[in-house]
């Protein structure tokens, strides 16, 4: 092992492919981008007519604060996207699927508590980017950065692969396309009122929380979710607690098969021991309300929601999906004319919470931070042997046999909620504040 | 308590004692409790320790590893029971992508231990077909970081189930607990009335101690060393004694007990002294236990003789025909002879 470790190590291009001299600006990387496009024209042109909610923050229990605060992780979770486009043509970063078009589900992170166990769908950056402002010291922007590009020092999967992930913010890592984290979700679920029957206080997760489990419109159809669904639906049918929020997030297409209309809603409307929420995930302020009643439902309850969310994909299903070949121009022009930043923008600016210049600002200013950030982020080191890849697979063992050595008395964990401002926010935020 | 049992009766009292010491195991599986499993192992446990903690699921085994993993997020160990192997691989994603990456993915951070008992394997008399005979674990063999134990007698599954509760709570590990349903209520080895096949139940402090990676030597003989596993242990060492009696020939048989990751040291430990050695392996002979073991002798011992017998390619049929397809004991006599008489020379 030790020969073949170190030939890989001395014929190892992993530090980088691109060598420092000849490396580019992150900035300086031009990419192809309607959807960014147009954001700028019609913040600049002050084109927003048809944009924005009917509802002010105050109709659904928001302060100004908090909304600028969700307009925030939505703009880093798009830039995020954006800087993730550019890595790939730089030859510095190695996935491209995107969050574009699905922001909104950074009001679920507003609306639930850090302590609940989240399963997410990996369109889900703006939720977990917003879920990190309740922490203080989080640098989600710098993490998402290093994940993309592969390095070791990402702090979730040290560069296994670009997950969103964190342990302390409660998102165990999440590769699945394919709904095959749903099934754990609902024994996470399931978990927490078996704890209190049988009694067992050194849990993990707090008996008053729930889980979330995200995924797509394309990905329910698994038999995978339709089994989760089901199980969920089978223990509390017969009053077996089973907190969770399924969310699921209905972009209308998966990768180019599109989602027959009004399918998700009929399958889902009317099921035994399901409560279904139908919401226009398009815009925030109705998503925040649709959050807060899921929450107050499955907390109070102790029984699954569907929350149906109606968004948008930007973008191709990843940078390598060209759209043109399945939809139209027409259809795509459309899609990106929905775009839920402009959306919320246009609630602040009508509101009078923000001005477009601000709006502006903010959108730039995440980019600026984040290219210069992405300059370093390529630099930071990279897997280098097998054995460092290996060594995560599981605990290092110890001496085997013999006698148990330890007790399953690992100490609780309850995370509170912590109280978060918009001062308190901006510096703790590393994008917000600078590289 | 005093008296030898079978390996179900066994490992029931043993899963009973594991309740006991932790009060976070939760057992969870189709049948596991009213009924106590198709095969009585989790007999009057949900009676001993409520519905709660012997759970009966519904029938999705993706539900049921979904459950398990869920428990461990939690904290609380799950032993899992997947009823027949065969009903395994809908539901396999959930240990091959889910439970066995989640330390991979997020560098130790997170884990999700938990044992999986599953029961499988062939030699059923009178039941079964390939469902409830299926042998084939290639779909698990493969999947890095799993543990994969296979007791082949009551005394190994209680102090080997015993390691992989140890294993799960210290290493975080993943295991996956293979169970022979043929050897699940066998009492004799040679001949009726022998209890051959039967042990006493020793407590938690006094049992013997199975550690990963131990294997078992029955015999000292240097003719030929049998490497085998589950039924085929159990039928090799049927074998054995004809060897010795019929044909003069003193063989040695080795139960690997872990099959996942392959004890190669405890192996290639267990052989030495013998020129050659012969694999029985009850799974199919491609994918199974026996083309690693194959490719460990030839890469390790050159100068070892390694011949292997696994059952064919094929699924299991019901009735009398089920076990044609399979090593038997007759089939292993007449191979290890075969060996015996081509040693020295390139055939064997």
């Amino acid at each position: 092992m030790g020969s073949v470790a170190s030939v890989a190590r001395e014929t190892s291009t992993r530090r980088s492919p691109v060598p420092d001299t000849r490396r580019r600006a992150i900035r300086d990387v031009q990419i192809k981008d309607n959807v960014h496009a147009k954001f700028l024209a019609r913040i600049s042109a002050n084109a927003l007519k048809n944009y924005g909610s009917r509802l002010s923050p105050a109709d659904v229990g928001l302060t100004d604060e908090q909304l600028v605060g969700i307009f925030h992780s939505q703009v880093l979770s798009r830039q995020v996207d954006r800087m993730a486009c550019k890595l790939r043509a730089a030859n510095e970063g190695y996935y491209t699927v995107g969050s574009s078009g699905h922001e909104c589900n950074a009001a679920f992170a507003e609306a639930f508590r850090l302590s609940d166990l989240s399963f997410l769908h990996y369109r889900d950056a703006a939720f977990q980017i917003h879920r990190s402002k309740e922490v203080a010291g989080q640098t989600p922007g710098w993490d998402l950065l290093l994940s993309l590009a592969a390095s070791s020092e990402d702090p979730i999967a040290s560069g296994r692969h670009k997950v969103l992930g964190s342990k302390l913010l409660n998102i165990p890592p999440q590769t699945s396309t394919i709904a095959s984290h749903m099934p754990k979700a609902v024994g996470a679920a399931l978990s927490i009122g078996l704890a209190k029957r049988i009694e067992f206080t050194e849990t993990n997760f707090p008996a008053d929380s729930v889980v979330i489990c995200s995924f797509g419109d394309a990905s329910v159809n698994h038999s995978t979710a339709q089994g989760a669904i089901n199980s969920a639906c089978w223990n509390a049918f017969q009053g077996i607690e089973v907190p969770i929020a399924f969310i699921c997030e209905d972009n209308g297409i998966g990768i180019s098969v599109r989602t027959p209309d009004g399918w998700i809603r009929s399958q889902f409307a009317d099921r035994a021991a399901l409560r279904y929420m139908p919401v226009n995930g398009l815009d925030v302020l109705e998503t925040y309300k649709a959050a807060v009643a899921a929450e107050d439902f499955v907390r109070r309850e102790r029984k699954p929601v569907f929350v149906h969310m109606h968004c948008v994909r930007l973008q191709g299903h990843a940078g390598t999906d060209v759209q043109t070949s399945y939809r139209t121009r027409e259809e795509i022009d459309a899609i990106e004319n929905q775009d839920p930043l402009l959306h919320t923008a246009a609630t602040l600016i009508g509101n009078g919470i923000l001005t477009g210049d601000d709006v502006l600002d903010t959108y730039n200013g995440v980019e600026e931070t984040l290219a210069r950030m992405a300059d370093e982020a390529v630099k930071r080191p990279k897997l280098e042997s097998p054995e460092e890849i290996m060594e995560a697979l599981f605990r290092v063992p110890g001496k085997a046999g013999r006698k148990r050595r330890c007790q399953p008395t690992c100490a609780p964990r309850r995370l509170r909620k912590t109280n978060c401002s918009w001062a308190s926010l901006s510096i703790w935020h590393g994008c917000w504040a600078g590289a | 308590m005093g008296k030898p049992q079978h390996m179900a009766r066994l490992l029931g009292w043993c899963l009973t004692d594991l309740m006991l010491q932790h009060e976070n195991i939760v057992i969870a599986g189709e049948d596991v409790g009213r009924k106590g499993g198709v095969y009585g192992v989790t007999r009057k446990l949900q009676q001993r320790f409520g519905a709660d903690r012997v759970i009966d699921t519904l029938l999705d085994e993706q539900s049921i590893l979904g459950l398990g993993i869920g428990l461990a997020h939690n904290n609380m160990l799950p032993i899992a029971e997947i009823q027949f192997l065969a009903y395994l691989h809908n539901a396999e994603d959930q240990l091959r992508g889910e439970a066995a990456t989640l330390s991979f993915f997020s560098s130790r951070q997170y884990s999700n231990p938990m044992i999986v008992r599953v029961a499988g394997l062939g030699y059923q008399q009178g039941f079964g077909g390939h469902f409830h005979n299926d042998n084939s674990i290639a779909v698990l063999r493969d999947v890095p970081g799993i543990v994969i134990a296979c007791p082949s007698n009551g005394r190994d599954a209680v102090a080997m189930m015993r390691e992989c509760v140890r294993l799960a709570l210290e290493e975080k590990r993943v295991v996956v607990f293979l169970e022979p349903i043929a050897r699940y209520m066998t009492r004799d080895l040679h001949e009726p009335g022998d209890r051959g096949w039967t042990a006493v139940y020793e407590a938690p402090e006094e049992g013997s101690v199975v550690a990963l990676g131990d294997v078992h030597t029955e015999g000292r003989g240097t003719d030929l060393a049998i490497v085998t596993y589950g039924n085929g242990y159990y039928l090799s060492r049927q074998a054995q004694k004809t060897l010795l009696e019929i044909h003069g020939v003193a063989a040695r048989v080795i139960d690997m007990r872990w099959l996942a990751p392959l004890p190669e040291e405890a192996l290639l430990a267990a052989v030495s002294g013998c020129r050659s050695v012969l694999i029985v392996d009850e799974c199919r002979r491609t994918g199974s236990q026996s083309e690693s073991l194959m490719a460990l002798f030839a890469e390790t011992r050159p100068n070892v003789h390694a011949a292997r017998i696994a059952a064919d390619d094929s699924f299991i049929p019901i009735g009398a025909a089920s076990t044609l397809t399979l090593p038997g004991r007759e089939s292993i006599v007449t191979r290890a002879l075969q060996c015996i008489e081509s040693r020295g020379t390139a055939d064997c």
